[in-house]
């Protein structure tokens, strides 16, 4: 079956004519860790890059943005709001990165969209490529558990091409127009690969690798099993581990919670910014005056699970995770998201605490 | 008001109102003469002190009686309030909404025109959002059942829409109690909490619907004393607040279980949000 495939050197060429044209976002290597970051040549692309250290939601929804700005002119005080519209790839993302960003579709571009997450979503194309396999970077990695919220190491589905690697090329599998038209500069040659069907290629050539994968999937409690643990001892066990840190939060390819403040700089603009915000700080929920909805790190922990895997999920559709391990590996407390999922399946009670 | 929904509109400070202690009524005249804001009782918006933040009020006049005008009662408590305290008539302010959804106006009045009893509980500036409601029910009094109006604050000094209780008392149909959990020299009426004076009393639930806003502290003893006095969660409407950044279902702060108070609400039936009604 004939294949459309792409050698290492002509990919990365590829990427480099779209320089001139395009903010391209690729994993790099960053002192001892691989981060996504914007790159000025493809020198900097670690092709050999595991899951990245960062998400790739900064690039649509960054940490810190202005949304508003007023200035004072001739005319009295003038409004803006300043969109993105630079034309971006996302290159090197995974088949996780790229069901985080159809997970923040749901809500963020439901009516009334969110007009600076829109203006960058739109304005990007997203080029992954798949986990396991022959790639390099390998997958899958340390805590990471994608099936387990419908994902998959070969999901083609929110990527607009997806590249697997076979040998010293890449199979090509354009999966959207945009991503179709994005390739057009590209020199792809069609090879005979008789195990591979042309829209499926990854699943073929990550599957068997994956097969292989030792431990058995977790399976994702339904939500009535999160509705009958709200009031389990168990969170209160779980916030006694618990720093507050907010880690797994700004760590989270989904977790999109935001806080606006203003400022003013010192020639007289007033910017209003939004800002990431975390669930797990003790001040995110309470308002002026002092009252504090959840005044326990046992109800905001309780408030992370719930929002992921019921509130999320009965609004939604899908859970408020994709199964990336980037919160397991990264709380310093050990905290596991696996275990929390796993205990709730389990019948979480006072008397059975979450194994450290 | 325009296309992008986090961008507040400019509006003039048309009349700042003392309304109690450390509480003022900002009314908001839109700078662009097209903008109009057409909304119901129970509706919020938000309130910008461009250059300190903005933050969710109630609008807390009906838009029959607005005038075109957005109407805020704000009580100084923060740092967007402080601002806001400071301002001038003629100051600019930004403005968003209307946000959320309304009061069932039209349950209010029952299903089958057979006067449906309506209790209305306001503590402290919690009366604010609910002051809609009254002056619709006032407007139009022919259509809806007996009003019982419960209003109380900490202290007299923190009574708000003082003034208005006159025309409400005397509209017909009507009757009114007005309480202070503590009085002063000056202060001649009632003294209790509005729990006690709600068990005093005693209205039957039959054909009967009771609406609440105060403090979380306020909302749970009334919460129980209805339930006492025989309402089911289906006949207490509460209107919440909470921390909200966006008001529209997109910064992940309000929500009371998988209900987003900015969206779903602010208004509630009781049973809608028992389940997850976390601290109160």
């Amino acid at each position: 079956m004939n294949q459309e495939i792409i050698s290492r050197q002509e990919l990365s060429r590829w990427l480099e004519s779209l320089l001139p044209g395009y903010t391209v976002i690729a994993p790099v290597h960053r002192e001892d860790r691989d981060v996504f970051a914007v790159i000025g040549s493809t020198g900097e692309v670690a092709w050999d890059a595991g899951r990245t250290a960062n998400p790739a939601k900064e690039f649509f929804f960054p940490a810190s943005e202005t949304i508003v700005r007023w200035r004072t002119g001739p005319a009295g005080l003038q409004v803006e709001a300043p969109l993105a519209t630079r034309p971006q790839v996302l290159f090197g993302a995974r088949p996780c990165d790229g069901m985080a960003l159809d997970v923040l579709d749901r809500l963020l571009l439901a009516d009334p969209a969110d007009p600076y997450y829109k203006a960058r979503r739109d304005a990007t194309t997203v080029v992954g490529w798949a986990c396991g396999g022959e790639h390099p970077g390998g997958g899958p990695f340390e805590g990471c558990f994608c099936e387990t919220v419908g994902g998959g190491p070969a999901d083609r589905r929110f990527l607009d091409v997806l590249l697997t690697r076979h040998g010293d090329d890449y199979a090509i599998d354009a999966v959207t127009e945009k991503g179709r038209q994005l390739l057009s500069g590209a020199k792809t040659e069609p090879r005979d690969l008789p195990a591979v069907t042309p829209a499926h290629a990854a699943d073929d050539i990550v599957g068997a690798v994956l097969r292989d994968r030792p431990q058995p999937v977790l399976q994702m409690p339904p939500p009535t099993e999160w509705r009958a643990q709200f009031d389990a001892a168990f969170w209160t066990e779980l916030a006694q581990r618990c720093l507050g840190c907010r880690t797994c939060t700004y760590d989270c390819p989904v977790c999109y919670c935001f806080d606006v403040r203003d400022r003013a700089l010192p020639d007289g603009t007033i910017e209003r910014l939004r800002c990431w915000d975390s669930c797990q700080g003790m001040q995110c929920f309470a308002i002026a005056g002092g009252h504090n909805p959840r005044p326990t790190q046992a109800a905001r922990q309780r408030q992370r699970y719930m929002h992921k895997f019921l509130y999320y999920p009965e609004r939604e559709g899908v859970a408020l995770c994709v199964g990336c391990g980037r919160c397991v590996v990264d709380c310093p407390v050990n905290i596991d998201i696996r275990e929390v999922i796993a205990a709730i399946a389990a019948g979480a009670t006072a008397a059975e605490r979450v194994p450290a | 008001m325009n296309d992008n929904p986090f961008l507040p509109a400019l509006a003039r400070l048309a009349e700042i109102r003392d309304l109690a202690t450390g509480i003022k009524l900002f009314r908001c005249e839109f700078v662009d003469k097209e903008t109009e804001l057409h909304y119901r009782p129970g509706q919020f918006g938000f309130l910008s002190a461009i250059g300190v933040g903005e933050a969710p009020f109630g609008l807390a006049v009906s838009e029959a009686r607005s005038g075109g005008l957005a109407e805020f009662a704000v009580q100084r408590i923060g740092t967007v309030t402080d601002a806001l305290h400071e301002m001038q008539p003629g100051d600019l302010v930004g403005v968003r909404g209307p946000m959320g959804n309304c009061f069932p106006m039209d349950q209010l009045k029952g299903d089958d025109g057979s006067g449906r009893r309506i209790i209305i509980l306001g503590g402290g500036i919690g009366l604010a959002p609910l002051r809609p409601v009254i002056q619709e029910i006032l407007d139009h009094r022919d259509e809806y059942g007996p009003l019982e109006l419960f209003c109380a604050a900490r202290s007299p000094e923190l009574l708000v829409f003082r003034e208005e209780f006159a025309e409400w008392s005397a509209a017909p149909r009507t009757t009114m109690h007005v309480t202070v959990d503590k009085g002063n020299e000056s202060w001649t009426g009632q003294v209790g909490l509005i729990t006690q004076v709600l068990a005093q009393v005693a209205p039957s639930p039959e054909n009967a619907v009771a609406i609440t806003c105060g403090p979380p502290i306020m909302i749970k003893f009334v919460l129980k004393e209805l339930d006492r006095l025989g309402f089911a969660p289906e006949q207490v409407i509460m209107t919440l607040e909470s921390k909200m950044k966006c008001g529209l279902g997109k910064c992940g702060r309000c929500n009371v279980g998988d209900q987003y108070i900015c969206q779903d609400g602010p208004v509630f039936r009781y049973d809608q949000v028992r389940e997850f009604l976390e601290a109160f």
